[in-house]
């Protein structure tokens, strides 16, 4: 059943106040799926995650996963398909890492983790990396290491749909590109349906396969990354001139700004 | 290797609080063998022996049955309720330092005994005495837990309004306390000295006024308190990682605020309109707990229950015994610990962590 399983958001509308923050988003996604989201800051990318998330509710459109409205779905079933991974994470208390990661089953148990709940939180972290930091408290360990707890964390609530706000943007190159890397991976062999924003637009072009590209609440563009991030999309979007290099890989190039020089 | 090392993690644990709780046994004992009257242990162990008392006329039994059990059975109880309510509230506002005193409970049960000791006495023409007697003494916790009843309404209210943030939580307890600070100010001000004496008294927590009619009350707290730790100790370790990713995991951070709010209130409402305000437990027992078991709530708030037991029977030991044969109420020695606690946490902070496992 899960192997049908897509994501539609259709024609969907949030506001903050009289601000409108997204307006007529529509896509769809199938399983197996990576998108990346991209736009500069204030274009949506936040507001789409966490509608999707459930966090906002919009005012007007529906989303559709496996051919349900999320709306209409309770709380904890909705917890077992979606996993959310926040821009910022604000904890309040240090757990140790085992804890947080064992968050992730939350929508599955009552009070006592089973043997089984125990095996997938280790494999998790054995997934990101993290098992030998397990009884380390959160607060002591490095900021790759705390975000490859946060989707360990995910991993181990075992979603359909990962929702990813900036998982890359504060780590340095190696991580960008083993997270990144990972979470392609995950999603590809689960057939998991996983929607990332990005603020790295090569990052978009090498892992993603598909790119949504944002400004102002609106989709400019999506499709594949080159077909979306060609330099005419990039100076609109962004408003900065780029090149599109090819050596080796695909690769875009800011200009310098001349004009004020 | 490692997956072997997760029972032997909680194992641990289930060890630790275990031992805890175990600890409770002997702090009873000397709860019970040590008072201002001097009783040899022997004669403190024949009594606890003989619960219906071969003789029941000798002053140990009396001492014993009807003035140290229920009072030890009385501290241990508002420990661990007040601990655990410190802890729920801590969870919801995501701050190491709010209390359900925090929330003005204690302000509202101030307030609401006043308005009987001070206005109610002299207004129903009744002599000072009659606050005494134990219709009198019923009537100012009766008129204590309406007021924090209603207080907590109010400020549920209010928080519905505004929304249920951390913040809003912790700014609409401080306000209303102040509003009942301006009262109890002009109820003081008409007071006349012996009624003003009979309310100071009351404001400092003292365990007392625990009888065993009124452990019953507390038994039933006690319950609300266990079924809590039960109910939210998942839903506050989510909201330990924000409100969105409790969210996304399935809890609705309102309802969960609102609910804790609404439990940890009453059941603080309830013990302290029996003995006064106790202050500080709320916010030492958790804390110590922090740091003995870690900020997982399944752990926190058991651990919570135990040292808030010991702590306050010990509390009450110092009490009784530290100006002997004076009884001081067993808030003035919880004031002072806790100043003393706060400062001794304040010289500990390192690199501006207070909540560390």
């Amino acid at each position: 059943m899960n192997s049908h399983l897509k994501l539609k958001v259709m024609d969907v509308e949030i506001c903050y106040g009289s601000y409108k923050a997204l307006s007529r988003v529509e896509f769809e996604v199938s399983p197996g799926e990576f998108i990346a989201l991209l736009g500069p800051n204030g274009a949506g990318k936040t507001t789409l995650l966490k509608t999707i998330a459930r966090i906002l509710k919009p005012r007007k459109g529906v989303i559709y996963l496996n051919g349900k409205n999320i709306m209409e779905m309770n709380d904890r079933e909705y917890a077992k398909i979606t996993g959310y991974l926040p821009q910022i994470n604000d904890m309040s208390t240090p757990m140790r890492v085992f804890e947080v990661v064992s968050m992730g089953r939350k929508p599955y148990v009552t009070w006592q983790l089973t043997k089984e709940d125990i095996n997938k939180i280790w494999s998790a972290m054995k997934t990101t990396e993290v098992d030998y930091l397990a009884f380390r408290s959160i607060s002591e360990v490095s900021g790759g290491e705390r975000q490859r707890v946060m989707i360990a964390r995910i991993l181990a609530q075992e979603p359909k749909v990962l929702l990813l706000d900036e998982p890359v943007t504060h780590l340095d190159l190696k991580y960008q590109r083993d997270i990144l890397k990972l979470i392609r991976k995950v999603t590809r062999e689960r057939k998991l349906i996983t929607i990332t924003s990005l603020h790295d637009i090569n990052l978009a072009f090498r892992f993603a396969d598909k790119v949504i590209l944002m400004k102002k609440g609106l989709i400019y563009a999506i499709g594949k990354p080159e077909e979306v991030l060609v330099p005419e999309n990039i100076r609109e979007v962004f408003e900065v001139n780029a090149i599109l290099a090819n050596n080796p890989r695909p690769f875009i190039v800011i200009e310098d700004d001349t004009e004020g020089d | 290797m490692k997956i072997n090392a997760t029972p032997f993690f909680s194992f641990k644990r289930i060890l630790l609080i275990s031992s805890l709780f175990l600890a409770i046994i002997p702090v009873s004992f000397l709860s019970i063998a040590i008072g201002a009257y001097n009783l040899p242990i022997s004669d403190v162990v024949k009594c606890l022996l003989n619960p219906h008392g071969e003789n029941p006329a000798i002053i140990a039994y009396t001492i014993v049955w009807f003035y140290r059990i229920p009072r030890t059975i009385g501290a241990l109880i508002t420990g661990a309720v007040l601990a655990v309510a410190g802890a729920l509230i801590q969870g919801i506002t995501r701050n190491p330092l709010a209390s359900p005193f925090t929330l003005g409970v204690s302000s509202a049960a101030s307030f609401g005994a006043g308005l009987v000791i001070i206005a109610g006495v002299k207004l129903a023409l009744l002599p000072q005495v009659f606050l005494q007697t134990p219709e009198g003494y019923m009537i100012i916790t009766l008129a204590a837990f309406t007021i924090c009843f209603l207080h907590t309404l109010l400020i549920l209210t209010l928080l519905f309004i505004k929304g249920f943030s951390p913040e809003s939580i912790v700014l609409a307890g401080i306000a209303m306390a102040y509003m009942y600070s301006a009262g109890i100010t002009f109820l003081e001000y008409f007071a006349g000295e012996s009624s003003l004496k009979e309310y100071i008294f009351w404001i400092m927590g003292d365990l007392t006024r625990v009888n065993w009619g009124k452990i019953y009350f507390l038994l039933a707290t006690l319950l609300i308190t266990i079924l809590a730790v039960y109910l939210f100790a998942w839903d506050l370790n989510a909201l330990s990682l924000g409100d969105d990713v409790a969210k996304s995991l399935g809890v609705d951070p309102r309802k969960l605020r609102f609910k804790v709010a609404f439990m940890a209130s009453l059941t603080t409402a309830t013990v302290i309109s029996i003995t006064g305000p106790i202050p500080f437990i709320c916010i030492m027992a958790p804390h110590i707990a922090r740091l003995i078991i870690g900020s997982d709530n399944r752990y926190l708030l058991p651990t919570s229950i135990a040292i808030g037991s010991i702590l306050l029977t010990i509390s009450d030991i110092i009490a009784r015994t530290a100006l002997k044969p004076i009884e001081l109420p067993v808030g003035a020695v919880t004031n002072a610990l806790g100043a003393s606690f706060f400062i001794s946490m304040y010289m500990s902070i390192k690199k501006g962590k207070v909540m560390s496992i």
